[in-house]
């Protein structure tokens, strides 16, 4: 078993810690420092204080608002030339994972050359184009999450052929303060924190195809911090504890998945996303849904990693079907509690279910990741889930 | 609550991965490199393969053989002279915990343009005196062990004071390949075993002082790990998997000390290693029967963090004294299996004990660790085990 571990960069985590973003970019000598950051941040005086840590630092700061949708090609190139006007030497993310997801694309531009399309022209095929790296990249999520700021992970629209495309460079450092998370409303609570669970349990369904100790415990850990605190999160907004941990969650996959992919869930999330234009978090809870369903009869072996973490208790059951059914049925009671919709309730016709298993066979993740599902039993619990 | 995390840079993982030290070496820009090791690995014909194999890369090697025994001043100085002599630009260590601290030391002194390594050993209050850092240093672990490929720690003796010192150097790359741990003696993977057990161990022991989830998730792993697979290992030394479970288990232990430090064993095992030259192995082994009698009556918080990663467990109005003393059953029946000597067997006075006690409370790691223990009990402790 030969497994990798991509470099767990340096970060700060815990409540004020937003403060050390001053120190690192002191740390690089950084002097034109370009600030990308979600709208919302504006309205929460949230970008305004963000200015002026970086000021303290002794650099110039650019501000540059991010676009209100995941990561365009021409999105990000804008932003990239917003960048070398600025002959930026330092890069701020301050916003969810799209942003970040942004900042980092953009880094990549800006060491290798060029634009985004000569990096996500081939999706899994082209990750070894563009290997030198831009420093430093300052990720300070505002949601929990993506786990972008630990992730060297970036998906972003290919508006030539309209796929969303993966690609890679890493974060220099990472700034999680839970105390941009304090206002977000229940339902980006919910869906973003569907997201960190959805990365945790998806990266376990690999723990055998690829083998990855380190993956297993980021992603175990992940697992269980995201059933235990996404509820209290959601219906408790100023529970700091649960904002805290979920921050934690969040980062802890998104280092999971940088060791080790997501499944199914997120090939799901990303036909949700392409087609639908609905938020990535929203995405991965259906796929999630319909995943669980798909493990019954389709994976045992993550049924029995998942087990535990659900509260499920393998022993009292005569067969993994059995505990793969109470599995589920905590998961749609979790989803449901927190206040996630179904395909149905989100407008998705249901011969979408059809559509998506097609596009699924054909994604090609399943070039790097050597556990593809039985699309056709996929096809099924897409529409077992469909409205469940 | 904040913390930092210290980058864990990138490790691979797995039989035969030395094969790839060429490679890696030459991508991170190495083209001559001062290959360090100790007399024992050069009688294995370790070195003289991996000359070979950076050969097939491209890169020169100069081999540095340092002496037997822990690092030393003088055994760095040593290995900086030919470096700068050769012009080497890359570090490779392959060995255990001594050779790779002495090999990520010359790295310290070389970046910092020191003239001796003693100007950069004043221990735990002067760590901010050279901060520069070579790179790379590609560590290859030949024990399971101090964890040392993946901790920015290291101890060295320094010269003019005759007092094993703490400093800091990260590595850049880890490899560990569980061929070469086949082929160490029992006693070394005894005692190494040790090490790593304490190391995570004695972490989770600051895990009330020094919150940080990180550290927790490595240390609880770090000790499943050890327990689970140290007497497999002992028992199969050329077994793969049981030499691959107790390289990841020490490896491990050296990510959770580089996030937060050891506890009042190794401060035991230091005194030990300084009066009596014992290998830190050995001393560790008593260190951390120190530190699991001492938690008996004085810590039993940790004694309830440490059980569930032991199996022990423990109904919730228990007396944790009692499960103090379980934990403290385990790991002495442990080291008897394995033939691990208490003080009196190795020839330790009883009266140093009050002498251990009395030095372990002048000792500078208080000023990092702000857990220190009962001095007085401590000393009683000392007392208890010396012939246990």
């Amino acid at each position: 078993m030969n497994w990798s571990i991509h470099n767990i960069h340096d970060g700060a985590f815990g409540m004020g810690c937003r403060n050390k973003v001053a120190d690192y970019l002191c740390e690089f000598n950084a002097r034109k420092t370009v600030l990308i950051y979600d709208c919302a941040m504006f309205e929460l005086g949230y970008l305004s204080e963000m200015e002026d840590i970086i000021a303290s630092s002794g650099a110039h700061c650019y501000s540059y608002q991010a676009n209100d949708e995941e990561p365009t090609s021409t999105g990000v190139d804008s932003f990239v030339n917003f960048c070398r006007a600025k002959c930026a030497d330092s890069i701020v993310a301050l916003g969810g994972g799209s942003t970040m997801d942004t900042a980092k694309l953009a880094g990549k531009v800006l060491a290798n050359g060029g634009s985004v399309l000569d990096y996500i022209d081939n999706a899994y095929a082209n990750l070894t184009v563009g290997n030198r790296i831009f420093e430093p990249i300052i990720c300070v999520p505002t949601t929990a999450g993506t786990g972008s700021e630990s992730c060297w992970g970036i998906m972003c629209l290919n508006e030539t052929t309209g796929i969303k495309t993966y690609t890679r460079h890493p974060v220099t450092r990472a700034v999680v303060d839970p105390y941009y998370c304090m206002k977000l409303p229940a339902y980006i609570t919910a869906y973003t924190g569907m997201d960190a669970l959805g990365q945790c349990a998806e990266c376990l369904v690999n723990t055998y195809s690829m083998p990855n100790l380190m993956a297993g415990i980021l992603s175990r850990e992940g697992l269980a911090i995201s059933i235990e605190y996404l509820p209290k999160a959601v219906h408790n907004p100023d529970n700091e504890k649960a904002r805290e941990m979920m921050s934690w969650a969040a980062m802890l996959s998104g280092y999971a998945i940088t060791l080790r992919k997501t499944s199914s869930g997120h090939a799901i999330a990303n036909q949700i996303s392409d087609n639908y234009n609905l938020p990535h978090g929203v995405g991965v809870s259906c796929g999630m849904a319909a995943l669980a369903r798909y493990n019954i009869a389709g994976d045992p072996e993550t049924t029995r990693i998942w087990a535990p973490y659900f509260g499920v208790e393998l022993s009292a059951y005569s067969n993994m079907q059995l505990a793969g059914e109470e599995v589920l049925k905590r998961l749609d009671a979790l989803q449901k509690d927190i206040g996630m919709k179904n395909m149905r309730e989100l407008g998705i016709p249901k011969d979408f279910c059809d559509y998506a298993a097609d596009m699924i066979s054909k994604d090609r993740k399943w070039t790097i990741v050597p556990k593809a599902p039985d699309f056709e039993l996929l096809r099924q619990c897409l529409h077992e889930s469909w409205d469940y | 609550m904040t913390w930092k995390i210290h980058d864990l840079h990138d490790a691979l993982f797995g039989v035969d991965s030395r094969k790839q030290a060429g490679e890696i070496l030459k991508k991170l820009g190495g083209t001559k490199a001062l290959l360090v090791c100790g007399p024992n690995i050069n009688s294995l014909g370790y070195p003289e393969e991996l000359i070979e194999i950076l050969k097939d890369s491209g890169i020169e090697t100069v081999l540095y053989v340092k002496e037997e025994g822990e690092p030393t001043g003088d055994m760095v100085n040593k290995g900086v002279e030919i470096a700068r002599t050769k012009n080497i630009d890359a570090i490779v260590g392959l060995g255990g915990g001594s050779t790779m601290d002495t090999a990520k030391m010359i790295g310290k002194v070389l970046a910092n343009d020191a003239k001796r390594a003693e100007d950069l050993l004043g221990g735990y209050t002067a760590l901010n005196v050279g901060t520069k850092v070579f790179s790379p240093v590609l560590l290859l672990s030949t024990t399971a062990g101090t964890g040392s490929e993946v901790s920015w720690g290291l101890m060295c003796e320094n010269t003019d004071t005759l007092k094993k010192t703490f400093s800091v150097h990260p590595a850049t790359y880890a490899i560990l390949d569980p061929l070469y741990y086949t082929t160490q003696p029992k006693e070394i993977i005894a005692t190494c075993g040790m090490d790593s057990l304490a190391h995570s161990l004695e972490s989770l022991c600051n895990s009330v002082a020094m919150p940080h989830p990180l550290a927790d998730m490595y240390c609880r792993e770090g000790i499943i790990a050890s327990c689970k697979a140290l007497l497999d290992n002992y028992n199969n030394p050329t077994d793969i998997e049981a030499c691959s479970q107790m390289a990841y288990a020490a490896m491990i232990g050296g990510a959770a000390i580089t996030l937060r430090k050891t506890n009042l064993g190794h401060a035991v095992s230091n005194q030990l290693v300084d009066y009596y030259h014992f290998s830190h192995g050995v001393a560790v082994s008593v260190g951390l029967m120190a530190q699991l009698m001492y938690n008996i009556e004085k810590d039993t918080v940790s004694s309830s963090l440490i059980a569930p990663c032991m199996n022990i467990e423990f109904p919730k109005d228990t007396d944790l004294k009692i499960v103090g003393q379980k934990i403290y059953d385990k790991v002495f029946n442990m080291q008897k299996i394995m033939g691990i000597k208490n003080m009196k067997e190795l020839g330790v006075p009883e009266d140093f004990c009050d002498t251990i006690a009395e030095n372990v409370s002048k000792d500078k790691k208080w000023a990092i660790v702000p857990n220190p223990p009962d001095f007085d009990y401590l000393r009683v402790v000392l007392h208890k085990i010396w012939n246990a």
